[in-house]
């Protein structure tokens, strides 16, 4: 599973956290069963504080994706609902037209944000 | 070993002959000596005989039949194991090195069994009483020792050992902007067929030990150890977490140890292999195989090679290489002075 923050985009790195494991289980590559690393590791990976992974932990906690167990780590026990293969090829449809007319993911990025709202 | 590698597939049915007779046919044979010369003793034997000898003298008693036909029995499931494991040769008809490893061994273990046995069913030979039986430590001294030298000619004998590796495809770098910090992982583990490996291996290792203590004093508390220590060592192989992200390449077993962490300032390149433990590597779990590599190999498919500044190649066989690999790259790429 990939994560990815980027301190400087302006959004929480706790909500950067939750997001890239959300996007990941709806690609399909967190798999129920799957354990994530533990808080400590993850937050020595990215070099952030252990207790901004805690929190993004915990959102999904509540959000039912994940369950922490004490000492054992964290451990994808949900999905999201709802079925994404619709979402997933969209969203390949949209990289390569993104790609054709050479524009950069951050680009992409903000103009889904942009319309989103 | 020499350069000169044969052309030809048709190399593999002569390599099995040899792997037959030498790792099967021949422990088999020499067990089968020995049990009809046990045999031939029987009648001449004392009742119970004495199975069990510790420093003073013998201290366990027990019936023939099963004690004759020991030697045999283990020999067989072993023979039957390494010609197994050892069924497919490498394409150009040389063996792994672990092929080579069990079926001499296979060899070696013949030899030991039957010597053991024989020589403490024929120094019983007439006795009116068990208890009065002589020590066998000697004879199986010599049995280790006759069995080592026949192992060492088996080896010659056998096929030339060989490592494999094939080349590793380039991983597609993941995009990375800017000041963005990327983090991959992923937990892998020791797939199905390996497993069951593993079980039979250890039942093998159990049987063995099980038998053995009726020959071999203090034998019981040894296998336990090994039994122990070998579980240990299959415990810390079995679940590993692969990460890839600022701080190099980590993989760490169950209990965070074993541990191994190539830094992104000593990695060279980065590539996405297809690995076949037996074939690549002679099996699975922590694994060191020719050319200076090693790896985590758990299961057949896609891992990431790493080839370290000092040509040292790491490979761990995990899901989804390609990401992982593409992170390595990318970040390493950012790293790059430009």
């Amino acid at each position: 599973m990939l994560i990815r923050i980027d301190p400087a985009s302006g959004v929480a790195l706790f909500d950067q956290i939750a997001g890239s494991l959300r996007a990941s289980a709806i690609a399909g590559t967190l798999a129920v069963g799957e354990r994530l690393p533990s808080a400590r590791e993850l937050a020595a990976s990215l070099d952030i504080n252990v207790h901004t992974v805690l929190r993004a932990y915990q959102l999904l906690r509540d959000e039912g994706l994940i369950e922490l167990r004490p000492g054992r780590g964290a451990i994808v026990t949900g999905r999201i609902a709802g079925d994404y293969d619709a979402l997933n090829s969209a969203v390949a449809n949209v990289i390569a037209e993104a790609r054709k007319l050479n524009i950069a993911p951050p680009a992409l990025a903000a103009l889904i944000r942009e319309t989103y709202q | 070993m020499n350069d000169i590698r044969p052309e030809s597939t048709s190399q593999a049915p002569s390599s099995r002959a040899r792997v037959v007779s030498i790792g099967g046919l021949l422990p088999v044979a020499i067990a089968v000596v020995a049990t009809v010369l046990m045999l031939s003793w029987l009648p001449q034997l004392p009742n119970p005989i004495a199975v069990h000898w510790n420093g003073a003298g013998a201290d366990g008693f027990g019936p023939a039949i099963p004690f004759v036909f020991a030697p045999l029995a283990i020999t067989a499931v072993f023979s039957v194991f390494a010609v197994a494991w050892s069924w497919k040769p490498l394409p150009s008809g040389r063996l792994t090195w672990n092929q080579k490893i069990l079926l001499a061994a296979s060899l070696w273990m013949a030899v030991l069994l039957g010597f053991a046995f024989t020589a403490s069913i024929a120094l019983q030979r007439g006795l009116a009483d068990a208890r009065t039986a002589p020590d066998v430590g000697p004879w199986l001294a010599l049995g280790a020792g006759a069995g080592l030298v026949l192992a060492v000619a088996a080896w010659f004998l056998l096929p030339a050992g060989e490592t494999v590796s094939e080349p590793g495809t380039e991983p597609k770098f993941v995009d990375v902007q800017g000041d963005e910090r990327v983090s991959w992982s992923r937990s892998t583990r020791l797939g199905g067929a390996p497993l069951i490996v593993v079980a039979l291996a250890i039942l093998v290792a159990l049987g063995t030990a099980a038998v053995s203590v009726l020959a071999v004093s203090d034998a019981v508390l040894i296998s336990m150890i090994v039994l122990v220590v070998v579980g240990l060592l299959v415990l810390t192989n079995f679940w590993w977490r692969v990460s890839a992200d600022r701080r190099g390449f980590i993989a760490k077993g169950l209990f965070g140890w074993p541990r191994k962490r190539i830094p992104l300032s000593e990695i060279r390149s980065v590539a996405v292999v297809d690995v076949h433990p037996t074939r690549d590597f002679g099996g699975w779990g922590w694994r060191w195989a020719g050319g200076g590599r090693s790896g985590i190999i758990l299961r057949a498919g896609s891992g990431i090679e790493v080839t370290q500044s000092n040509g040292k190649r790491f490979i761990v066989t995990v899901a989804d290489a390609a990401t992982g690999a593409g992170v390595l790259v990318a970040l390493l790429h950012q790293n790059a002075p430009t």
